[in-house]
């Protein structure tokens, strides 16, 4: 049987589809990685707007002079206030990203203590650790 | 012999088709990551160009944050806005010009009363779009830029407050 065997020497139709299949395997792996690095760039780039995003927080908190002014002059478009005692929630949408900036403010007086982070489809992308102060002019 | 001469020929032919669909496989998966390499670099390169530009405002303003040394002139060189900081002490009289034109970021230092000149101005950074709006009447400025993020439009808001008084 094994003497039939190594006489006709030629490859089966199994040793085949076992050759392609193992080569689609290692493709699709391979793909997988390039696929995967590909959303870890898009998740890069959406932290990296809401960063800025956030930065643009704290930079329009700071040039306030009192946080009255939050809403009487609209600075943050696309904003939803929430007001809890001295606690202020801000959360403001970018569609063109679909992130959401969600601000909370802890009030003291003329300062105050803001917890920024950002969502994108209820997803945190920016942590808690995002933590600033705020001092009004007035 | 002839059963084992036609078997072989046939081993043959399906063993080089095996090793061209190999060689295919292999080129199809360096080229298609080779364009996805690329695709990512481009879209980080655009997009860090697009940071670089508005940092670099950011930093002009910050830096020269006095009372009316920066101003935004409109539709002043080529129909763009651009930002004007006049230096005050060794440097008075002088002015920097900080505009966007044909995909560049420029700087022009030179005298109050000369205009802005691409022919005199130092290249900052090639940026798809930078625009420049005032922010709450003279608060500050609003510098939008633009990058292009898997082939579309994409825009990138910074926020600068004056700290000064105005």
């Amino acid at each position: 049987m094994i003497k039939k065997y190594n006489n006709e020497q030629a490859f089966t139709m199994v040793e085949i589809i076992i050759a392609i299949a193992a080569l689609a395997l290692i493709c699709g792996f391979v793909l997988q990685i390039f696929i995967l690095a590909s959303k870890v760039n898009d998740r890069t780039v959406d932290k990296q707007f809401a960063i800025n995003e956030c930065a643009n927080v704290v930079e329009v908190m700071n040039s306030l002079d009192s946080i009255n002014q939050l809403y009487q002059d609209n600075y943050f478009e696309n904003a939803e206030f929430k007001t809890e005692g001295n606690l202020i929630i801000i959360n403001q949408l970018y569609d063109q990203y679909g992130v959401t900036v969600h601000t909370e403010i802890v009030l003291d007086h003329f300062t105050g203590y803001m917890v920024i982070s950002a969502f994108k489809n209820d997803k945190m992308i920016l942590g808690n650790e995002l933590t600033a102060s705020v001092i009004f002019k007035e | 012999m002839k059963f084992r001469d036609r078997n072989n020929t046939i081993e043959s032919v399906m063993v080089m088709i095996l090793l061209i669909i190999i060689t295919l496989a292999i080129f199809l998966l360096v080229e298609g990551g080779s364009h996805s390499y690329h695709k990512i670099l481009e879209n980080k390169e655009n997009f860090e160009k697009a940071r670089i530009a508005s940092s670099y405002i950011n930093l002009k303003i910050k830096q020269n944050d006095e009372r009316d040394a920066i101003l935004l002139k409109h539709s002043f060189y080529r129909g763009e806005n651009v930002l004007v900081i006049k230096h005050s002490g060794e440097e008075e009289g002088l002015v920097t010009y900080v505009f966007f034109s044909d995909g560049v970021l420029y700087e022009c230092y030179t005298d109050q009363t000369q205009m802005p000149s691409i022919d005199f101005s130092e290249k900052i950074i090639e940026v798809q779009n930078v625009s420049m709006e005032d922010y709450k009447e003279g608060k500050g400025i609003v510098v939008t830029t633009s990058f292009k993020f898997n082939d579309e439009l994409r825009t990138l808001r910074n926020m600068i407050t004056f700290r000064a008084d105005r």
